[in-house]
């Protein structure tokens, strides 16, 4: 993801060589895996006055699909659809969402890996389920600090981080997969059979609450 | 018992769900589901470049597959290969041990060629194919599907891999351009030859980069020249096209490899710089090429500092004569200078290639086998260093005439019709877009000189009833485009109503003027002008176009 950032904010460098404060650019990023490998992404930003000037002028206003564009070409190893851009001018901030295909693997016997990409990351658990990887670069003059939250589901169990051979990272954590068909058939069987003792649970009752009084 | 019989009846029902449940991976139907996006070209040059993931974020790659198992049943053991006959042999890329019902995989492939690949000169069609296989319930299974892509020769750089509606501005135009460094072979026999017949005979030993002392590195800088010089090797143009290549419309320039440049004794602006950079690099010291509108230069970065020498000052007799190396090398401090305050001003235009940068991140030369024949050339070429072989007849001027924005290939004298809602003559060399700008509708064609240092916008703007108004509304469109547009009207001038203005916008100013006219339903008229530092050097050749307006 470090990649991301670096290319989105390749514009940003003239403005950040001229103004010498080098002032890092600060940038969320939310991911939200989902049983399936698949991730809900957020990607927010609040930037200082010439940040903004060099942001509008290279994807804000009318040229956000270039924006788009840039994070598709840089997130290759995913499939990216469903965007949906915001912006608060008055606080100069935007926040972008995305769906992204194909972030964990399935490996077999419940185990899952997914791969973030973040370069040089600093790993803090936040709770079973969450972690905060943080990372910072420093190129072509761009001082970029990116905190990313990264949720697992729910039922996932035995999260561990680590990298790759290229110094990324990975998480590898523990799933049972499960499919949309067949727990929804297996979910309305169980709904019919409890449903099925039930009522013969309370027919039985109220045929014995009837039963004529016999007198010996 | 009869009352017994619904909650029978929902026992049974659910019973069989749940079965169901279990029994329905058995008797699946469901598919493998497959979406290719493929690239539209390969450039040979870069090849190294399209086999690292992590050049230029990955995004020079063969295809990339989106996998669904729509199926209920897991697919596992799911391969992937990729062939591209005569390049590449069917050759695995991925592995997915598991892919359970409805999740999706994405694979990516970086093609990897092997450096036999640059011996292709020439453009030719070309198929991949894409194979999967999986097991499925079992079985095994195979996928197999055939994509077209044009493979281009090996001098080719193609400038943009964007759509042509996409294209809007000028960095679109160029985004390709940290390609150039493919173009710079240090590593090549034939320059590292080259190089030492420079280090021995002109220089009569050097220590640039053991020293890192700046005298020496410009001492290096200007025996290049003077090697240049020398052996009477001249200023001359190369074709650069506009082009389809499925989706993408672009310019692709051909650009004659270092070696090509040595052995020819000639080169383009581009190609000087990047000769000058594998000398550069090959002599261990940093190389850099100043990026400006229509030109190119090269220079150096020592210790902190920046050099640039104007490498075209070569020129050649046809072009007016030569300047000396220490004229060329203040010319190029002069364009340094003027280059960075254009940097400073934000003009996007304005770019530096740091070649060892690009090396580092992957964007890496090609590589190339020694050639018997070019050192030959190398050796005669040697002798001029001395004063014995082939040299310029033309002692070296001061102040040259050689003029390094223009392009000397005589067929951009040639000229072509644009008919439409306005019919007028244009250079047949320049770049076409139709429809450029989405957000603009009335901007139906726009038409650039390659060196970006002239433009025709036409416009074609409905429900307005003069041209005034019309004017008015394209401010207005501008405007939203973050282009701030003034303006004077100027009176009829034919059948059209003239307007002067400039625009100011963060991609630069440009000077203009319009020719509108009342037609059909509407108001139609075209735009022409340049980039405002460029306007004077322009105007001949914009009133020569104005005159063939009608």
């Amino acid at each position: 993801m470090k990649k991301l950032i670096h290319t989105c904010f390749l514009i940003l460098s003239v403005s950040a060589v001229m103004s010498q404060t080098r002032e890092p650019i600060k940038q969320n990023l939310v991911f939200k895996i989902d049983s399936m490998g698949n991730a809900n992404i957020e990607i927010s930003s609040k930037l200082n006055a010439m940040q903004w000037q060099a942001w509008e002028n290279a994807y804000g206003g009318k040229n956000i699909s270039r924006f788009k564009r840039d994070i598709e070409r840089t997130l290759n190893s995913m499939f990216l659809y469903d965007f949906d851009y915001k912006e608060n001018e008055m606080d100069r901030a935007w926040s972008l969402n995305f769906k992204a295909k194909g972030v964990a693997r399935y490996l077999g016997n419940n185990k899952w890996v997914a791969e973030i990409g973040i370069k040089n990351p600093d790993f803090s658990k936040l709770s079973n389920n969450s972690y905060l990887v943080t990372s910072t670069s420093d190129e072509d003059g761009i001082l970029t600090q990116q905190n990313n939250t990264i949720f697992f589901p729910v039922k996932a169990s035995n999260i561990q981080e680590d990298k790759d051979e290229f110094g990324l990272a990975i998480f590898n954590y523990n799933l049972k997969p499960v499919t949309n068909r067949s727990s929804l058939i297996l979910t309305i069987g169980l709904i019919f059979v409890g449903a099925a003792i039930a009522l013969a649970g309370y027919i039985l009752l109220k045929s014995r609450s009837i039963q004529p009084l016999k007198i010996e | 018992m009869k009352k017994y019989l619904i909650p029978l009846i929902l026992g049974v029902i659910g019973t069989l769900l749940i079965l169901l449940n279990y029994l329905l991976p058995i008797a699946s139907t469901g598919e493998l589901n497959v979406r290719i996006q493929p690239t539209s070209y390969i450039m040979p040059a870069a090849y190294k470049v399209y086999a690292n993931e992590e050049a230029l974020s990955g995004r020079f790659y063969l295809c990339k597959i989106l996998i669904t198992n729509e199926s209920s049943s897991a697919l596992e053991n799911l391969e992937v290969s990729y062939e591209i006959p005569g390049f590449i042999d069917k050759n695995k890329v991925d592995k997915i041990k598991y892919l359970v019902p409805g999740q999706s995989a994405v694979i990516t492939i970086y093609p990897k060629f092997s450096s036999s690949i640059v011996d292709k000169t020439s453009t030719s069609k070309e198929k991949a194919t894409i194979f999967i296989t999986y097991r499925k319930n079992k079985k095994e299974e195979e996928y197999d599907k055939s994509f077209g892509f044009e493979m281009r020769g090996r001098n080719d750089l193609v400038y943009s891999s964007l759509p042509n509606e996409e294209i809007i501005n000028y960095p679109d135009m160029f985004e390709n351009l940290s390609l150039i460094s493919c173009f710079i072979t240090p590593e090549d026999p034939v320059i590292k030859y080259y190089t030492q017949a420079i280090q021995q005979k002109i220089l009569k030993g050097e220590t640039a980069s053991v020293t890192m002392k700046d005298e020496e590195a410009l001492r290096f800088l200007i025996g290049i020249y003077n090697a240049t010089l020398k052996t009477g090797m001249v200023y001359s143009g190369t074709k650069g096209i506009p082009i389809q290549l499925g989706d993408v419309s672009s310019l692709i320039q051909h650009i004659r490899l270092p070696r090509e440049v040595v052995s020819g004794n000639t080169g383009l602006c581009i190609e000087l710089s990047c000769l000058y950079a594998s000398i550069l690099s090959c002599a261990g010291i940093s190389p850099v090429i100043f990026l400006v509108p229509g030109h190119a230069y090269p220079g150096i970065r020592i210790n902190n500092n920046l050099y640039a020498i104007e490498a075209t000052g070569i020129g050649g007799e046809g072009l007016g004569g030569t300047i000396s190396a220490e004229k060329a090398l203040e010319k190029g401090m002069k364009q340094l200078n003027e280059f960075i305050v254009n940097v400073q001003n934000g003009d996007p235009r304005y770019d530096i290639v740091d070649v060892h940068s690009l090396f580092a991140d992957g964007i890496n030369p090609m590589e190339l086998k020694d050639d018997t024949y070019l050192r030959q050339k190398v050796d005669e070429l040697a002798l001029a260093f001395e004063g014995k072989g082939t040299r310029r007849a033309s002692n070296p001027q001061q102040g040259g005439a050689n003029e390094q924005y223009t392009y000397s290939d005589p067929n951009e004298t040639n000229m072509t019709s644009y008919k439409g809602v306005i019919n007028f003559k244009y250079p047949a060399f320049w770049l076409r877009l139709n429809n450029p700008n989405p957000t603009m509708p009335p901007l139906i064609t726009q038409l650039e000189s390659p060196d970006r240092t002239a433009f025709i916008s036409v416009f074609q703007i409905q429900g307005y009833n003069s041209t005034n108004e019309a004017m008015v509304y394209l401010q207005q469109l501008y405007a939203n485009n973050g282009v701030n547009l003034q303006y004077q009207n100027y009176g009829a001038s034919g059948s059209f109503t003239k307007y002067s203005g400039e625009s100011y916008s963060y991609n630069g100013n440009y000077s203009w003027s319009a020719f509108m006219k009342r037609s059909g339903g509407g108001v139609t008229g075209i735009i022409l002008g340049a980039p405002t530092p460029y306007y004077q050097q322009s105007l001949a050749l914009l009133n020569q176009i104005v005159s063939t307006i009608h």
